[in-house]
């Protein structure tokens, strides 16, 4: 080989070096970055202290709804037994008697719909008390997952109960189960 | 010679993606189509149904009996037959045993919900065992749940490489009756 040929053959093996460097280098890159944490909600919000006062503030706010509508629910069952026993004594004429049940209709259908308002409301305090503590974990399950350059955080199970996670080898939970880090970010 | 020294290079280049099969493994099943498909599913679910039914025999039983119990006090006051002390007590008792009624009710949903649960959970620590042993078998990583029990999609799309190993978890299963 003369220098020009040996310089051509230098260049020409460098780039190609070069080249494959950067298209063997593509998939590996992808293939590294896809690394796929997990955390289960439940087990932190359990350990977190505000949590306590918020079951507490729920627990008072569905008992105080709960009396105010046992209440009505007693009102409306004395209203019946009173009717029932008014019509069986035959004091009432049809009239009467149908415009008590619908009186009667009425107030049961109104119980029913402050049912299902307290309900509503349970579920809107509950959002409202539980929002800022899972926006504290959606902090500090960012900063762990960037700290360990993680793709994905999954969520183990849904607030329903379902399972999404339903195995991880063992290495896998050591490190990409990061429950135990994110309660260590979040000083619980 | 420096042919030979960038042939190895190159090479050694082509097989270093390999080492990037480090990557992470993630299989995804049905659960509950394993679980429709177990023969012992059928057995305990003929059990809980079994149970059902009994628990609200025993409850329409009280309940049939606080109905001839309020007839009969109806009927005895429109005939005029009771004092009004009478009739008090008699609405007190007629109350009583509706509350007790619905106390019963609320304890039979506990007690079937007890029983559902005492019967599933072996046959679901079972399929647990066999999800691991598939998993550990095949390799795997993770294994994600494809969809939630209301029938929710968790997993959308799953592309030719991906591994849904629902038929082998329900193959070992049946296999392995242990």
């Amino acid at each position: 080989m003369n220098t020009l040929q040996m310089n051509t053959f230098r260049i020409f093996s460098t780039l190609l070096i070069a080249l494959s460097c950067v298209i063997l280098s593509v998939p590996q890159l992808q293939a590294q970055d896809m690394k796929i944490g997990y955390v289960d909600p439940r087990v932190v919000l359990e350990k977190m202290p505000e949590m306590k006062a918020v079951q507490q503030r729920l627990q008072n706010f569905a008992e105080r709804k709960q009396s105010e509508l046992s209440a009505k629910e007693q009102e409306l069952q004395q209203e019946f037994l009173a009717y029932q026993e008014r019509s069986a004594t035959g004091m009432m004429d049809e009239e009467a008697m149908a415009r008590e049940e619908e009186r009667l209709g009425q107030m049961d259908l109104e119980l029913r719909q402050q049912q299902a308002l307290a309900q509503q409301e349970l579920d809107q305090q509950r959002v409202q008390l539980m929002s800022p503590l899972l926006e504290q974990i959606q902090g500090a399950i960012d900063s762990v997952a960037e700290a360990k350059g993680l793709s994905y955080v999954l969520n183990t199970t849904t607030s329903a109960g379902d399972v999404i996670i339903l195995y991880v080898s063992e290495e896998m939970e050591q490190e990409y189960n990061i429950t135990d880090a994110v309660m260590m970010e979040l000083g619980i | 010679m420096k042919k030979g020294i960038l042939l190895t290079m190159l090479l050694t280049m082509a097989l270093l993606p390999l080492s990037a099969f480090s990557q992470m493994k993630i299989g995804y099943m049905n659960p509950d189509s394993v679980l429709r498909d177990l023969p012992e599913v059928a057995t305990i679910e003929a059990q809980v149904q079994g149970y059902i039914e009994e628990r609200e025999q025993a409850f329409q039983d009280r309940y049939q009996a606080w109905i001839a119990l309020f007839s009969e006090y109806n009927e005895q006051t429109q005939q005029g037959l009771l004092t009004e002390e009478e009739i008090a007590a008699k609405e007190q008792e007629l109350a009583e045993e509706e509350q007790e009624l619905t106390l019963l009710q609320t304890r039979i949903q506990n007690q079937i919900a007890a029983r559902q649960n005492e019967l599933f959970t072996p046959v679901l620590e079972r399929l647990d065992r066999g999800i691991r042993a598939v998993s550990e078998q095949m390799g795997l990583d993770m294994v994600l749940n494809r969809q939630t029990g209301m029938g929710d999609p968790i997993i959308y799309f799953a592309g030719g490489q991906s591994v849904d190993i629902t038929e082998s978890v329900l193959n070992y299963l049946l296999e392995n009756n242990e």
